[in-house]
């Protein structure tokens, strides 16, 4: 278990070297959320109710989808994985009495530490400047399963990043593979807009998939638009998933590993 | 001349080296136009019009303003630049009988076509499959004046990556940087939606920055928003800041080289 520590410590410590550049990269988040809240502002300067939100809700969506899910981001995890697999680093790994995916979860843990609390900082800041158009909730019960969609939500979120990564075991540069698929992903998930704007069978059928439960479904059940016991049923769906997930990352890396080639070293 | 044609056919050749990746891209291109469609079709059920644009019209610029918007793209050019500069690439160009700055236009150049013809496709696609509702003018005096802004327009997008790619002399790490210039020019370009739906202080600041020329002001020429004589001052407005954005290049470039190392040589 030690070792493990020492390599959240270390790459704590590694974040550290480019810490401007963290803050760069969320300056570019808030853009990102005002194109967003700009759009809608827009829009609901000439209707109240779309689709069953008011500017409010909708604002509230937006502001708390962001902040939840990038509690739960990995900041592009599977270059790191196809970075190690093509340059023939994972050789490294290999030959150390430790396991690689272990490796890979505690080296996302310490990775993201840092990020995430600058990500967090940023977003509260966003909350307080349209604190006039957010809602604040004040059921703890659904604090309480909030914080543990996030936690859970997070290494859904990881464990996609590695079997993407994993990808490259069999293809080299797939950036445009990553690409879409995260873009994808995003839409899956409601980064968008609210899914339940789209026809139900598209809903329930993005129900029965993990990318929901990143930011639509926590932001609904922030909302009060889910009740707490569907929150309860999403969050069992969640642990399957992460089963799932994580019994595919064992299969897939098995028969990657015979694929490694080991080319770069 | 010559030497530089050299430079764009085989930078073509290498890009077909990862065409698998480079379509692959193209699937992920498509998300946020499905968003933007779906969001604006949703919110014209009870709406007639909303800033003067009606559905049709706002559909239109959605899917214009996308297509204008990855045909003039440098696909994350400024990494290319950086690299060099980082890796001491650089070295080996400056004592090659050419200029960089020409250098890196023809790379760039060779670089984007095969990205640049299956936008052409999948622009192809999508015209069809909305072509209901989509606003389609073929005045012969507008097209032309608007492929001469698409080359001005692509132009002083490589111009600005070039000049976010040459703070690699200053830093180590520039994608901060990069992501987060990237969405604000997104954002102020009007490539997800008209900027005249911003509150008017916005408005009017964007005009003096390039991006709004870059797509907002080419897609209202195509809608027939604006006039024929505002597209040409449009584009003269383009010409300006290319010539400043060069003049920029020019003075960073010198300090630059300056301040270089040859760093991992």
């Amino acid at each position: 278990m030690k070792k493990y520590l020492a390599v959240i410590k270390i790459e704590w410590q590694r974040q550290m070297t480019y810490r401007i550049n963290q803050f760069t990269f969320r300056i570019g988040n808030i853009f990102e959320i005002l194109v967003q809240i700009l759009i809608w502002t827009a829009i609901f300067q000439n209707t109240t109710v779309v689709k069953g939100y008011s500017y409010q809700e909708m604002m509230t969506y937006i502001l708390i989808g962001w902040l939840l899910s990038m509690l739960m981001d990995n900041y592009g995890f599977e270059n790191i994985i196809s970075d190690h697999i093509e340059k023939g680093q994972l050789s490294n790994f290999l030959s150390k009495p430790i396991s690689y995916i272990k490796y890979l979860i505690t080296l996302s843990v310490g990775r993201c530490s840092f990020t995430i609390s600058i990500a967090f900082a940023t977003n509260m800041f966003l909350l307080l400047l349209f604190r006039h158009h957010f809602i604040w909730s004040k059921e703890i019960l659904v604090w309480i399963i909030l914080a543990a969609m996030i936690l859970i939500g997070y290494f859904i979120k990881l464990f996609l990043s590695i079997l993407v990564g994993f990808t490259s075991f069999w293809t080299v540069d797939n950036h445009g593979v990553f690409y879409s698929i995260n873009t994808l992903a995003k839409f899956m998930s409601g980064y968008y807009f609210p899914i339940n704007i789209l026809p139900a069978a598209f809903l329930s059928f993005s129900l029965a998939l993990p990318f929901v439960y990143t930011f639509y479904f926590p932001a609904q059940l922030y909302l009060g638009k889910i009740s707490i016991h569907q929150g309860l049923i999403g969050l069992g769906i969640e642990i399957l998933w992460l089963v799932i997930l994580f019994l595919a990352i064992k299969v897939v890396w098995k028969i990657g590993i015979r694929k490694y080639e080991s080319v770069g070293i | 001349m010559k030497k530089y044609w050299h430079i764009i056919t085989n930078e073509i050749q290498r890009q077909f080296t990862y065409r698998a990746s480079i379509a692959a891209y193209a699937f992920g291109n498509i998300a946020e136009l499905v968003a933007l469609t779906v969001i604006w079709t949703i919110v014209y059920r009870g709406i007639d019009s909303i800033n003067g644009y009606s559905s049709q019209e706002m559909i239109s610029y959605v899917v214009f303003a996308w297509f204008f918007s990855f045909l003039t793209t440098t696909y994350a050019f400024e990494r290319n630049v950086a690299r060099d500069i980082h890796l001491g690439t650089l070295s080996n160009l400056l004592v090659k009988p050419q200029s960089y700055i020409r250098y890196v236009m023809a790379l760039a150049t060779g670089r984007i076509t095969i990205a640049f013809l299956i936008v052409l496709v999948q622009g192809a696609i999508v015209f069809s499959f909305f072509r209901n509702t989509l606003i389609f003018s073929l005045d012969w005096k507008t097209i032309i004046l608007l492929v001469l802004m698409l080359i001005a327009t692509y132009f002083i997008n490589l111009f600005l990556s070039v000049l976010i790619g040459f703070i690699a002399f200053w830093t180590t790490e520039i994608n901060g940087t990069y992501y987060s210039l990237k969405v604000f020019s997104r954002f102020m370009s009007g490539t997800f939606f008209p900027i005249s739906l911003l509150p008017v202080f916005f408005v009017k600041a964007s005009f003096f920055l390039p991006f709004v020329y870059t797509i907002y002001i080419p897609v209202q020429l195509y809608l027939g928003k604006i006039s024929f004589a505002e597209g040409l001052k449009g584009l003269m407005m383009e010409m300006l800041w290319l010539v400043g954005l060069y003049a920029i290049i020019k003075i960073v470039w010198k300090a630059g080289l300056k301040k270089y190392e040859s760093v991992g040589i």
